[in-house]
């Protein structure tokens, strides 16, 4: 799935990242990739265990819209596309997109290529939430709003403002010790779950089931409940983009051209948590997207982050979406974890792009 | 991080799809008997009088010969553990796992071992001369047998997918612990009451046959018909929308196939973990289901029909009543 030109950015130094871009600049790339995660996302919809042809589908769809009346549809395929694909395309594109650009901009941070948005105690802390949730008899999805994702959203964000509060020492946070509280913090969350699990062993299913992951129980409840959360962070984030470009130098060399590190390291990660966090508590723990995509991405566009940032959400996207598709459609009529799924996809393609380009280094030395 | 999580994670999957029931039963038994009394199971010609050795078909096809009736038997099987107290041989229990919650007495045993993750310490502290096991979680069983402590494994997927299994079970658990005649008479006393629910259902022919989805959690896990959950709704003439499973005991089936499918009777084991007649009503998109238009979801407890025990029957009757409940007055 090629959303633009290859390696369009020139003869690049690593970690300097080219200063001619403008954003006016930019705007086609992101045009182009735009239209392309659309394109994927239709094509999502109307692809499925029961065949519903694409023109029929585009008509429900349209139908919904307010105003439009696209005729009448039989009552079971209207709501396999409107009440089971659609919002399950639209949360997987969103999810996908959150944790590809939240993992960019963990990268950019930590400049740590082994970052990715549950480094810091996100997933953790989301699973601990939902569990508690699961166990608990607050668990009757009776409710108008389910609580497993509030209790999955907050459990992350506690999780990620204890990490960042036991690293912060005299108004400082240095990355090297945010991650260490990270991994301690996530490791704690971790053997909670898992007590959890083995003494409320009757929900082990339930719980297993939700940190595997998957879109199997998509909404538009849940996509109405994580979506502000996941755009506005996701707007949020790309002022940030120059700034994250100059932080690639060296932090103390930032510091000294006059960039606030520590404001950009909280707002950045911040939001990205934010994010993230909305992303965990309505899809459960999907992995290897929020790591891989964005190296996928600055391999093939280069490493300015006011591209990658936006490229990594459409990538992200467009990659889930498909991962999905896979998912509900390799044995028709039953689930395979999505997680199996990116990583069996992922892999063999990011080793691809791995390959590609270290061939490519060999051949400029 | 990922890794830990999905490491530990997926080997776990496998077993908690077993732990919703957790039991075990004896050895193979025909797949499409049509009626228990029928059939020449391995239990017909069985003398009434305990006799020893009982040989054993492990599920991993190991040879077990119980050469005498044990004491101290140690049951990580909720559902097993039903059947001792069923046959009245409760008295050879040293103890019993967790999850075990009926009857009364089982579920306020003084001895309680954890089967989800076995302590071989706990375990061989207290002397047992058998352990039950229903599935070999974290490799007890090779534990088991490294220490020559009879292992009585006989795995709730492999090797328990009819409700003759359940029975074969019984009938073996008897010969064991020298209760023979009860659990005959137990078979016999439960192989009547599915007989009659049988009988009750015979004229539906597959063309009016209702189709039900049986679930077992809110992510739309099902029963396959390689199950003895699904062997429920092949005794009453239904159509189970998890087919095969794709050759998954307990598949997920994804939402758009159960719309699709269009299931008549929906049947919950899930009721009480936070999913109730009314919200499978309000699910989104589900009222096009023809079960859902004409309130035909049917609660049903998890630890009858999920387990493998003597109140398989209970679900059997429960869910036929449920479904026709003209026929059975």
């Amino acid at each position: 799935m090629q959303l633009a030109r290859p390696r369009a950015a020139p003869a690049r130094a690593p970690a300097r990242p080219p200063a001619l871009l403008t954003w006016r600049a930019l705007a086609p790339s992101y045009a182009l990739a735009l239209a392309a995660t659309l394109a994927v996302a239709v094509f999502a919809v109307s692809w499925g265990t029961v065949h519903i042809a694409p023109l029929t589908t585009l008509s429900i769809l349209i139908g919904h819209l307010p105003f439009v009346s696209t005729g009448e549809h039989s009552a079971t395929t209207d709501a396999i596309i409107w009440q089971v694909r659609a919002p399950r395309v639209l949360l997987a594109g969103l999810v996908g997109a959150t944790l590809a650009y939240s993992g960019a901009a963990y990268q950019g941070v930590f400049r740590n290529p082994l970052a990715e948005p549950y480094l810091i105690g996100v997933a953790s802390g989301a699973a601990v939430g939902a569990t508690l949730i699961i166990i608990s008899p607050l668990f009757v999805a009776a409710w108008f709003i389910s609580p497993l994702p509030p209790a999955a959203f907050a459990g992350a964000l506690i999780a990620v403002a204890l990490a960042y509060g036991l690293a912060r020492t005299a108004g400082r946070v240095g990355t090297a010790s945010l991650i260490l509280s990270g991994v301690a913090v996530s490791s704690m969350c971790t053997s909670l779950v898992t007590y959890l699990m083995l003494t409320y062993n009757t929900r082990t299913l339930a719980i297993l089931t939700w940190l595997l992951g998957g879109f199997n129980t998509a909404s538009w409840q849940k996509v109405a409940i994580s979506a502000p959360y996941m755009i506005a962070a996701g707007v949020l984030i790309l002022p940030f983009a120059r700034l994250l470009n100059v932080m690639q130098l060296d932090e103390d060399e930032a510091r000294q051209l006059g960039v606030n590190v520590e404001r950009i390291k909280l707002g950045v990660l911040g939001l990205a948590s934010l994010a993230t966090a909305a992303a965990v508590s309505v899809s459960g723990l999907i992995g290897f997207v929020g790591l891989i995509v964005p190296h996928a991405v600055r391999m093939i566009w280069g490493p300015d982050y006011r591209r990658l940032l936006p490229l990594s959400a459409c990538f992200g996207a467009s990659f889930l979406i498909l991962a999905d598709v896979v998912a509900r459609s390799i044995d028709p009529g039953y689930e395979v974890p999505i997680g199996v799924v990116t990583a069996l996809i992922g892999a063999p393609f990011f080793l691809y792009l791995l390959r590609r380009q270290n061939r490519a280094a060999e051949g400029r030395a | 991080m990922r890794n830990n999580w999905l490491g530990r994670l997926v080997l776990l999957l496998a077993a908690g799809m077993l732990l919703a029931a957790a039991c075990s039963s004896g050895g193979k038994s025909g797949g499409k008997t049509p009626a228990f009394n029928d059939n020449p199971t391995t239990i017909t010609g069985i003398a009434t009088v305990a006799q020893y050795p009982v040989p054993v078909a492990r599920s991993d096809g190991k040879p077990l010969s119980i050469a005498q009736a044990p004491a101290r038997i140690v049951s990580l099987s909720p559902g097993a553990t039903e059947i001792i107290y069923a046959i009245g041989a409760e008295a050879t229990l040293a103890a019993v796992d967790k999850n075990a919650d009926f009857p009364d007495a089982a579920k306020s045993f003084p001895t309680k071992v954890d089967a989800f993750e076995p302590n071989i310490e706990a375990i061989t502290a207290l002397k047992p001369d058998l352990v039950i096991v229903a599935s070999d979680t974290g490799g007890i069983v090779a534990k088991l047998d490294e220490l020559k402590i009879p292992v009585f494994y006989v795995d709730i997927d492999k090797s328990v997918k009819t409700i003759d299994d359940i029975f074969v079970q019984i009938s073996l658990l008897g010969r064991i612990t020298g209760k023979t005649e009860k659990a005959d008479a137990l078979v016999a006393s439960l192989g009547e009451r599915r007989k009659k629910v049988e009988l009750a259902v015979r004229d539906i022919v597959d063309s009016s046959a209702t189709k039900v989805y049986h679930e077992l959690d809110e992510t739309f896990y099902s029963a396959s018909a390689g199950t003895f959950v699904g062997d429920i709704y092949r005794i009453l003439h239904m159509k189970n929308i998890a087919g095969d499973g794709g050759g998954v005991a307990y598949p997920q089936l994804t939402q758009e196939a159960i719309l699709a499918a269009n299931p008549g009777l929906i049947v919950l084991a899930d009721e009480g973990f936070g999913v109730t007649v009314d919200s499978v009503k309000a699910r989104p998109g589900w009222s096009a289901i023809d079960a859902v238009k004409n309130g035909q979801i049917l609660g049903v407890d998890p630890s009858i029909v999920s387990r493998p025990g003597p109140r398989i029957i209970d679900a059997l009757e429960a869910i036929a009543k449920g479904a026709y409940p003209n026929r059975f007055k």
